[in-house]
């Protein structure tokens, strides 16, 4: 891997678990919801 | 005459058929030519297999002597080249497979093939459906047919554009954030996600658990003949239901007096549209009321969530997909794929499992607005331009799929309808999302809608002798 592709990666990898981190508040301001759907089974796929 | 065929919708190409207008193989031949004449300039095929698609057409001539009347015998279709075919090179756009001969045809190609459909070729994509298209994939980024200036919005940018620029009747793409959607959107075409796993993943070079199989076609009821031939069962598919069997051409002119259009308004005003974009959106629901449905706003702002976690599962179950050969052949891969590829070994377990948890309460919250509204609409592109998508921030983000790439996370049938023109001569697409298996009523909805308009009749104008300024 390059130096550029490097730095191109880790800007990447950086937006991604920027991304992956507005997830956990999401679930974690709305508990109750994100409860009831742990334990209202899986769809297949969805 | 040329016009006619290579512009004919599925059913219109029956028709010629039946009249002895023209045969498959004749047609063939048309289309083939145009091939030969158009393409190096568009890059829409990786590979033309002439000599399979003469054959097929020989074979379909047969059929129709036989008095076999199926609407898909003698059919040009091509195939995106994520899709294995037997005995055609199946490549993903990548030089890992840039000889890669399969044995076998992917569920959904038997299917058509079984159907009497031509298999003229295979279509171009960026690196494995993966990546910002790039000079170093195998075959060099399609172009839009509408303004090869700009380029082809994909994944299945090849599709589009072969469909588009009169190429094939139709064709099949992937669709795993709106790779089919999108496409078909930006190039005047009816593109179809359909609900999760209705058509069989099996064959595809797309792992992992959100991209589905779905036709790019010319007309709304050309995609419900191709939906009658591809929706099927498969124990193979492991996300694969048992369905009865529908006719999904049945119904489609019943009209949509009541239909009941909800419109997500705080979510679209979240996102940057374009405002031509906007303003071919507004049209379009205007004239879904003058049909007689009945347009509500709906909130669903957490849609942003599933955007997010849909590119959070597509990242994270692209890599490990790939993570072995990318580590023996890193330098095979194109740069764009590569590092697309690349930026998920940091993901953990746990960001993963929270993104599908985000799409299981997504989807409820989803479900509870369908049971009070028969449809929701939006869309299709928040811009009209595959270079605006591709904005290397905007593109890291998904902000180009907004409006697409819940519905993969989720697995509601979702269609892009085309519903206007934009000033630089690119189409723009609305989108219709329904419940699951609620294929019949977004079909319905949309056949209306396009009767009433005639973006779907307007033709690409480098490509075409027709005028390109439609009448409403």
């Amino acid at each position: 891997m390059t130096e550029d592709e490097l730095q191109t990666v880790w800007s990447m990898v950086r937006d991604l678990h920027d991304q992956a981190d507005s997830l956990t508040r999401f679930l974690e301001d709305t508990p109750q919801r994100a409860s009831l759907d742990r334990h209202a089974g899986r769809p297949a796929g969805g | 005459m040329s016009d006619d065929v290579v512009f004919a919708s599925i059913a219109e190409l029956a028709g010629l058929y039946r009249r002895r207008v023209v045969g498959p193989v004749e047609a063939t031949r048309l289309f083939l030519d145009r091939i030969d004449r158009f393409d190096p300039q568009l890059h829409s095929f990786i590979t033309v297999a002439a000599d399979h698609a003469l054959a097929d057409a020989r074979t379909a001539e047969r059929r129709l002597a036989d008095g076999d009347d199926g609407p898909l015998v003698g059919v040009p279709i091509a195939v995106k080249d994520a899709l294995a075919t037997r005995g055609i090179r199946t490549t993903g756009n990548s030089r890992l497979l840039e000889h890669w001969v399969p044995d076998h045809d992917a569920a959904a190609v038997a299917r058509l093939r079984a159907a009497g459909a031509v298999l003229v070729g295979k279509t171009n994509l960026n690196e494995f459906g993966w990546s910002l298209p790039s000079p170093d994939d195998l075959c060099p980024p399609p172009r839009n047919p509408w303004s090869p200036q700009y380029a082809a919005i994909g994944s299945s940018s090849g599709s589009g554009a072969a469909v588009s620029a009169g190429l094939v009747t139709a064709a099949l793409g992937t669709d795993g954030g709106g790779s089919v959607r999108l496409p078909a959107g930006q190039m005047g075409l009816v593109g179809c996600k359909a609900t999760h796993a209705l058509i069989s993943r099996v064959g595809s070079l797309h792992a992992g658990t959100l991209s589905n199989i779905g036709p790019l076609a010319r007309t709304v009821e050309d995609a419900a003949i191709l939906l009658n031939s591809l929706a099927a069962y498969d124990a193979a598919d492991p996300d694969a239901r048992p369905r009865p069997q529908t006719d999904y051409t049945h119904g489609l002119g019943d009209g949509i007096a009541g239909v009941r259009v909800g419109v997500p308004w705080g979510y679209i005003e979240s996102v940057p549209v374009e405002p031509e974009v906007r303003t071919a959106f507004d049209a379009a629901l205007a004239d879904l009321t003058r049909l007689g449905a009945i347009i509500s706003r709906v909130e669903l702002p957490a849609l942003e969530h599933a955007r997010t976690a849909n590119f959070v599962v597509l990242n994270g179950e692209h890599y490990l997909a790939h993570e072995t050969v990318l580590r023996s052949h890193w330098a095979l891969h194109g740069r764009s794929a590569r590092l697309y590829l690349a930026q998920a070994a940091f993901l953990s377990s746990s960001d993963y499992l929270r993104a599908r948890e985000v799409g299981w309460m997504v989807r409820r919250m989803v479900d509870e607005v369908l049971g009070d509204v028969h449809v929701l609409a939006m869309p299709t592109s928040p811009v009209v331009t595959a270079e605006a998508a591709r904005q290397p921030g905007a593109h890291r983000r998904g902000i180009n799929a907004s409006f697409t790439a819940p519905f993969n996370l989720m697995g509601h049938p979702a269609f892009s309808v085309p519903c206007g023109v934009s000033a630089v001569g690119l189409p723009i697409g609305f989108q219709l999302v329904g419940g699951w298996y609620d294929e019949p009523i977004l079909l319905r909805v949309a056949y209306a809608y396009e009767r009433l308009t005639s973006w779907h009749t307007v033709r690409p104008p480098f490509f075409s002798v027709k005028p390109a300024v439609p009448e409403r």
